[in-house]
């Protein structure tokens, strides 16, 4: 049987290569050996490198386990009005396209300042949870009386995201901070996967920026009352639930308001799937199927 | 040659539970050039004697901006100072950096706090023979003077002064305390050069080279130039 070449992986080895069976490969190894550079005739009689695996470069070589996502969240919502901040999410996580988690609480009260939601990987965002939880301790040891609001958290977990993207390492989330900044205004922000970040009276995270916000920029008002921000949020939450595949109907919405942050219970939105024109969605669209 | 026998390490407690190592260095404090800082809630005024190695060299600078809110002041031994100095720039810029804040007075001093005491406790080094006045604001406290020792003892103080012969401008401060409480900054300038005039070395007058003067107010350290010092003197 002829010794064949069993792995590519430039960290794994080359694998058992006889010369003359691939002139690729003894194109590459050419000349590579530590007495210099040998010709085909000298190495006609030699043995294939045998395979193995080489432990030391695959620890010099990045870990490639975290760079997908396995169970995810998908949208999270977030919204100002004139008491405080609202932030929404349903209580999915996907593994894959399997809805598997179905009570998932994907929003964290940082402190009485802020909470985030978060989407994309469950468990990248129970890590940054511990983050923000260090954090916490390590200002309660300070016992100085102040604590981090929204806006530091913010800047913090851009930091964390942007640094774990300069190691080729991302942590797979995107969040929606909410809370109050240093001055006591209401804070809305967003922070992505690799670091980018902004600050509105409205943001979505994951799939929902497309769904969502063009409702936000339609109703959003400075002024608006509690039940009219939840309105709206139900309303962009039934928009995304109708659109989005990795969405469940059960929602959650918590706030943040100068007394602190509650996060609410489980709830669905009515939906309606009798739309005429869901009976043949491709109709309009040509090259649908 | 030695005072007494606890006194080669940090490690040695004297028998009447004294650390020998750290009091010397409390006593370097006390050598070097005087540090008054006093004021209230909305402003707070740093000012200090400078001194110059000899006469051929300049005066050499006491007063160091830490961020846009908070400066501090030293007085001790300088090169121990300019590592905790640069400890301070260090934390504030990473602070802005990490959360996009200015670094808080407290937390900063709560910082050489900690530097300071971990060098009482080990036996590699020595004690930081520097005393620190860190004075700032930031939202939820206003205006603040927090001072330091050796020992690691960090101090919330409405006035202080540290240094050479600061007795005497603790006692003028003293004498001004009430005063002090509701003077505007303006006042509170004249009171500082006052206690620091007070410790200068005996009828010598202070001149604007040989002292520096900075200011807390509205969140914002300012170091005074000479000239301004001088129009400041002049009002005495």
């Amino acid at each position: 049987m002829i010794p064949r070449r069993t792995a590519h992986e430039r960290v794994i080895g080359p694998g058992v290569v006889p010369h003359g069976v691939d002139p690729e490969h003894d194109a590459l190894y050419r000349g590579r050996t530590a007495r210099g550079t040998v010709t085909d005739e000298v190495l006609r009689g030699v043995r294939g490198r045998p395979f193995t695996i080489d432990g030391k470069a695959r620890e010099k070589a990045p870990a490639t386990r975290t760079q997908t996502p396995y169970v995810t969240g998908t949208s999270a919502l977030g919204l100002k009005y004139a008491g405080g901040v609202l932030l929404a999410t349903d209580t999915l996580a996907c593994y894959g396209s399997t809805k598997r988690y179905k009570s998932v609480e994907r929003v964290k009260r940082v402190n009485d300042k802020c909470a985030i939601a978060f989407t994309g990987e469950l468990s990248d965002f129970a890590y940054v949870c511990d983050l923000l939880e260090e954090l916490t301790t390590e200002d309660f040891c300070e016992d100085d009386g102040t604590t981090r609001d929204a806006e530091e958290i913010y800047q913090y977990l851009t930091r964390v995201m942007y640094n774990r993207r300069s190691k080729f390492d991302p942590l797979w989330n995107s969040f929606v901070v909410a809370g109050y900044d240093a001055k006591g205004e209401a804070f809305c922000g967003t922070v992505g996967m690799i670091g980018t970040h902004y600050a509105d009276d409205h943001v979505a995270a994951g799939f929902g920026n497309h769904i969502a916000r063009p409702i936000f920029r339609e109703f959003y008002k400075p002024d608006l009352t509690e039940e009219e921000a939840v309105e709206i949020m139900k309303s962009a939450l039934y928009a995304c639930v109708m659109r989005d595949k990795q969405m469940m109907n059960k929602f959650q919405i918590a706030k943040v308001t100068k007394e602190g942050v509650s996060i609410g219970e489980p709830f669905a939105v009515p939906t309606e799937w009798g739309y005429e024109k869901f009976y043949n969605p491709t109709k309009f669209s040509p090259g649908g199927w | 040659m030695f005072r007494n026998q606890y006194d080669q390490d940090m490690l040695t407690w004297s028998p009447q539970g004294r650390l020998h190592q750290v009091e010397y260095a409390m006593e370097a404090v006390k050598q070097g050039s005087t540090v008054v800082a006093c004021g209230n809630q909305n402003c707070v005024v740093l000012a200090a004697l400078k001194r110059k190695q000899s006469k051929l060299s300049s005066m050499q600078g006491k007063l160091f901006g830490v961020n846009e809110r908070v400066g501090v002041a030293v007085s001790g031994l300088s090169t121990d100072s300019a590592t905790l100095v640069k400890l301070l720039r260090e934390e504030s810029v990473r602070e802005e950096f990490v959360f996009g804040r200015v670094a808080s007075p407290s937390k900063l001093a709560s910082l050489v706090s900690k530097s300071l005491q971990i060098s009482t406790r080990e036996s590699a080094g020595r004690p930081c023979g520097v005393g620190l006045v860190i004075v700032g604001s930031s939202e939820d406290t206003g205006c603040q003077i927090l001072q330091t020792c050796p020992s690691g003892d960090v101090c919330q103080m409405w006035c202080t002064a540290i240094g050479a012969r600061s007795q005497s401008a603790r006692t003028h401060l003293e004498k001004h305390l009430d005063e002090l409480k509701v003077a505007t900054v303006n006042k509170v300038i004249h009171i500082a050069l006052r206690a620091l005039s007070e410790s200068n070395v005996d009828s010598e007058e202070l001149t604007s080279e040989a002292c520096e003067l900075a200011t807390v107010e509205s969140n914002l350290y300012v170091s005074k130039s000479p000239e301004e010092v001088q129009v400041y003197l002049d009002q005495l």
